[in-house]
């Protein structure tokens, strides 16, 4: 029978540091992306692209998903395919509703003209307020 | 060879050889994993759909997000997968010594995570950024800001306390590494050890951004 | 030719049952055929009790106003019939039981690719399963099984425990899916290929993977409802910026292929009894295998059908409604196919095959009222009523449940070497299938009249209707406690099966009845298809005897 320890090494010491420093590399970088000033959807989607890439990394290498079979890479793709399927449905249910099926004052309610009703809401309407010094 | 005959006791009677059993116990971690990746998933869709209804209050509150604390747990933690990779590596040529000094880093990596975790909750307590109603920041007020520091609390809990059981899960390892139960033809517990916390790693990947950065 | 086991009475002969004996050699055993039993007995016990309350519901609405209970128990009786039935019973059982009894004898292994953990499955179920019942016992829990936010997280009765309990046994069904799955990639016989295997098979690596992807979302959701109740963090709480319906979408992504995981399991079992009584071989093999991987994987987008009242938008209503009828292509394709292997068969009438006929006509009512219940124009003059309930009792208890008794007493003298009466059994499968149309025919009227569910009590105008569907469920309860009986003393009097009394081609024949405890005394080499009635020639299965 194949010695399995020599025919499952194909990765070693020398891959695990050079994905190290890549995931390092890929951090920083992530961090100066917030840095910048973006617009938001911008930002959301190089955060997420940033941090795909280095999930692969972490997934292909570091878990030997590059080296095994079909069957374990099945599991982690199926799986990403459902991940998917909930959070892409429900948010599609979300932002095609009727206005005030959302939350109180979320953003589909824009100007909220329910204010001059009073009270039993007890949800601070917006917009989100900041002091000029928060303390820390 | 040797390390064959020695292996044996370490297969069990239903399985034909140590090769397919150690395929079927990798096959069942796993399962698990894609499980854990779904309940971690409820959690994302909740901060999908609110930070998608509430984008100000969000914005405003991941801005109370100690960012550098974040960046360091970041680095710590992948930093600890690269430390368990070696651990990996080393069990599988049999050096039992350096697999436990690798384990026992990555663990002392995990307790440091938590450790900087536990300053973070501790200055939002401090400064009443807590969950739902018991939110009391003055400096900081709207919808769906108590939301964000639910589902942070949330969110980074249910992954702190995974960071706990891999914690656990590596110690009860390295202890058997200490007591040469792992070979070249044998060192399947090591890897599925790795694998858990790899995952703990892999959801950190996400949490970060999210909660720190956008 | 394989020697037959000696026709001694069975218990002399060495088997799983009196390998070891006593208590102990039970509570830890690893033996996948004992694990089932262990499950047989757990499983029809919480059937039982679910019956209890499901008789308690129908007395209830005997009369219109109150009978024998006021509303807030009749809220906490169907809590408790809804929670005990699909939790205890009709998520578990069928894998549980004729899952991990058949499995690795169909794959020629020696045991499922995880024992302990299989075992641990069953005591996760029991402790489960003891936390959730006492829990809505003791608490009062009264928001049904689908626990909906808000009232679920305001309630003054107890919710926790149930979520908890629910929780566990969330865990004893991901980890037998698990083991399922590893088992069937890693521990086939040398020439089983996958196209090789028995469609029972197929169909339980289908539900398993729903298992694993499902369960969690439901675990998680349940403990955010849990946290909610108990420290009110509103993540669910509209005066916290929080979503109800959130709590829809992640309960039904889960609780709506749960009843994949439900059917399944039966559609594996009638793949097998529709092939062994029909003397034929499956038509349409390669069909009816991918369709339940199909069932699986479109089961998982449909979830929204449960919302269209809700509160979603038409414009997802219109997507899950139209993908809610996709899902009915994957079973039209097995009734279809079941059907057709019936032609030019030889059919021989026992009481498996009896309970498969009504399998089939229940499935197909059910899954029919189905379709009309995903067109959203239909379903919002539908929803919440008893039209609802008499679609999911036809396709749960209808078919499901049917399939449970037709294996039941297929692989009743596989398991305990026992045959049973088959008058008796001919004559409660006749009872069972006349209670049953009898108690769930008048609910579609009542449902389609629009008398509410989970009401305690109604107008006059529905209350003929009420008491044919009572006096139905009487019959059926009947029914059931009938073939209690006679499964019961056929353990002690009844004849002594041998090997294969139905003469199936099936792989998990060609062991003792009941099988050794070690299932082969050495691996078995495969060299033709399961149910291979045409290759009696040709192809012969081999065995190493």
């Amino acid at each position: 029978m194949a010695d399995t320890a020599h025919a499952r090494a194909h990765f070693g010491p020398v891959h695990y540091f050079a994905v190290w420093v890549a995931l390092l590399v890929l951090t920083a970088a992530t961090v100066g992306v917030w840095k910048t000033s973006l617009p938001p959807w911008a930002h959301i989607v190089a955060a997420l692209a940033i941090a795909i890439v280095k999930a692969s990394l972490v997934a292909l290498i570091f878990m030997h998903l590059w080296e095994h079979g079909g069957a374990t890479r099945l599991v982690l793709a199926t799986s990403l395919l459902f991940v998917a399927l909930l959070i892409g449905l429900v948010l599609a249910d979300n932002a095609t509703r009727f206005q005030y099926a959302n939350p109180p004052y979320s953003e589909s309610w824009g100007e909220a003209p329910f204010e001059e009703a009073g009270p039993p809401m007890q949800v601070e309407p917006g917009p989100v307020e900041r002091e000029a010094e928060p303390s820390r | 060879m040797h390390t064959e005959a020695a292996a044996t006791p370490n297969l069990a009677h239903h399985f034909p050889s140590l090769e397919q059993q150690e395929h079927a116990a990798r096959l069942g971690m796993w399962l698990f994993l894609a499980t854990e990746i779904l309940l971690f998933t409820v959690l994302f869709t909740a901060y999908a759909v609110y930070r998608f209804l509430f984008p100000a209050g969000f914005e405003g509150a991941s801005q109370l997000a100690h960012v550098a604390i974040g960046a360091t747990n970041t680095v710590v933690l992948i930093t600890s997968s690269l430390t368990v990779a070696l651990a990996i590596h080393c069990a599988r040529q049999g050096r039992s010594r350096a697999t436990v000094a690798l384990l026992a880093v990555t663990i002392a990596f995990g307790a440091a995570f938590m450790v900087l975790k536990g300053f973070e909750y501790y200055h939002h307590f401090a400064d009443g950024q807590l969950p739902g109603k018991y939110y009391h920041y003055a400096g900081l007020k709207g919808p769906g800001v108590s939301m964000y520091f639910t589902l942070y609390f949330l969110m980074t809990g249910l992954h702190g306390l995974h960071v706990l059981v891999g914690m656990g899960v590596l110690t009860w390892i390295a202890i058997r590494a200490a007591r040469e139960e792992f070979s070249p033809s044998y060192s399947t517990p090591v890897e599925l050890a790795g694998l858990y916390w790899h995952l703990v790693d892999l959801i950190w990947i996400f949490l970060f951004p999210l909660f720190y950065l956008l | 030719m394989p020697p037959s086991p000696p026709s001694e009475a069975v218990y002399n002969t060495p088997n799983y049952l009196n390998a070891e004996a006593g208590l102990r050699s039970w509570l830890t055993t690893r033996d996948h055929k004992r694990i089932a039993i262990m499950y047989l007995v757990l499983t029809v016990s919480a059937f039982a009790l679910g019956g209890v309350f499901a008789l308690l519901i129908r007395l209830e609405l005997l009369t219109p106003g109150p009978t024998i209970m006021d509303a807030a128990t009749y809220n906490r009786m169907f809590t408790l019939h809804g929670v005990v039935m699909i939790f205890l019973f009709m998520i578990p059982a069928i894998p549980g039981i004729f899952g991990n009894f058949l499995l690795p004898l169909m794959l020629g292994a020696q045991d499922v690719a995880f024992p302990r953990i299989n075992l641990l499955t069953v005591y996760l179920y029991l402790l489960g399963a003891v936390i959730a019942v006492w829990g809505m016992v003791q608490g009062g829990t009264d928001t049904g099984w689908t626990f909906y936010t808000p009232y679920s997280t305001t309630t003054v009765t107890t919710v926790a425990p149930v979520l908890l309990g629910a929780f566990i046994i969330g865990m004893s069904s991901i980890l037998t899916g698990v083991n399922f799955i590893v088992t069937t990639h890693t521990l086939r016989a040398p020439g089983l290929t996958w196209m090789r295997l028995p469609l029972f098979v197929w169909a339980i690596y289908a539900t398993s993977i729903i298992q694993i992807l499902a369960t969690p979302v439901l675990g998680m959701t349940l403990l955010l409802v849990a946290v909610e109740k108990v420290f009110g963090f509103g993540i669910f709480d509209p005066v916290r910026g929080g979503d109800p319906i959130l709590f829809q979408h992640l309960f039904w992504f889960y609780s709506h292929p749960a009843v994949y995981i439900m059917v399944l399991p039966a559609m594996a079992v009638v793949s097998e009894v529709v092939q062994a009584f029909a003397r034929k071989n499956i038509f349409g093999y390669k069909a009816v295998a991918f369709s339940s991987l199909g069932i699986a994987f479109v089961g998982f987008f449909v979830w929204g059908h449960h919302l269209f009242t809700s509160g979603q938008s038409t414009f997802a209503s219109g997507i899950f409604g139209v993908l809610s009828m996709f899902v009915g292509i994957f079973t039209a394709i097995k009734v279809f196919n079941w059907t057709a292997t019936l032609y030019k068969g030889a059919i021989h009438v026992a009481a498996p095959f009896v309970y498969f006929l009504g399998f089939l006509y229940f499935l197909m009512f059910g899954g029919l009222t189905g379709i009309a219940l995903s067109t959203v124009s239909l379903d919002v003059h539908w929803q919440d009523t008893y039209f609802v309930v008499a679609h999911f009792h036809f396709i749960m208890v209808g078919a499901t449940i049917m399939a449970f008794l037709s294996a039941l007493h297929y692989w009743w003298p596989k398991m305990f070497g026992r045959m049973y009466s088959e008058r008796w059994a001919l004559a409660a499968a006749v009872l069972v299938i006349l209670g049953f149309n009898a108690t769930f025919i008048p609910q579609f009227l009542l449902g389609n009249m629009g008398m509410p569910r989970r009401y305690y009590s109604y107008p006059e105008q529905f209350w003929p209707l009420n008491v044919a569907s009572t006096a139905g469920a009487s019959l059926l309860a009947f029914g059931f406690l009938i073939v209690l009986l006679y499964l019961v003393t056929s353990l002690v009097n009844g004849r002594v099966a041998g090997p294969n009394p139905w003469g199936s081609r099936g792989y998990e024949w060609n062991t003792p009845s009941p099988p050794n405890a070690q299932n082969f005394p050495e691996t078995p080499v495969i060299t033709g298809s399961a149910h291979d009635y045409q290759d009696e020639l040709a192809g012969e299965v081999a065995r190493a005897h």
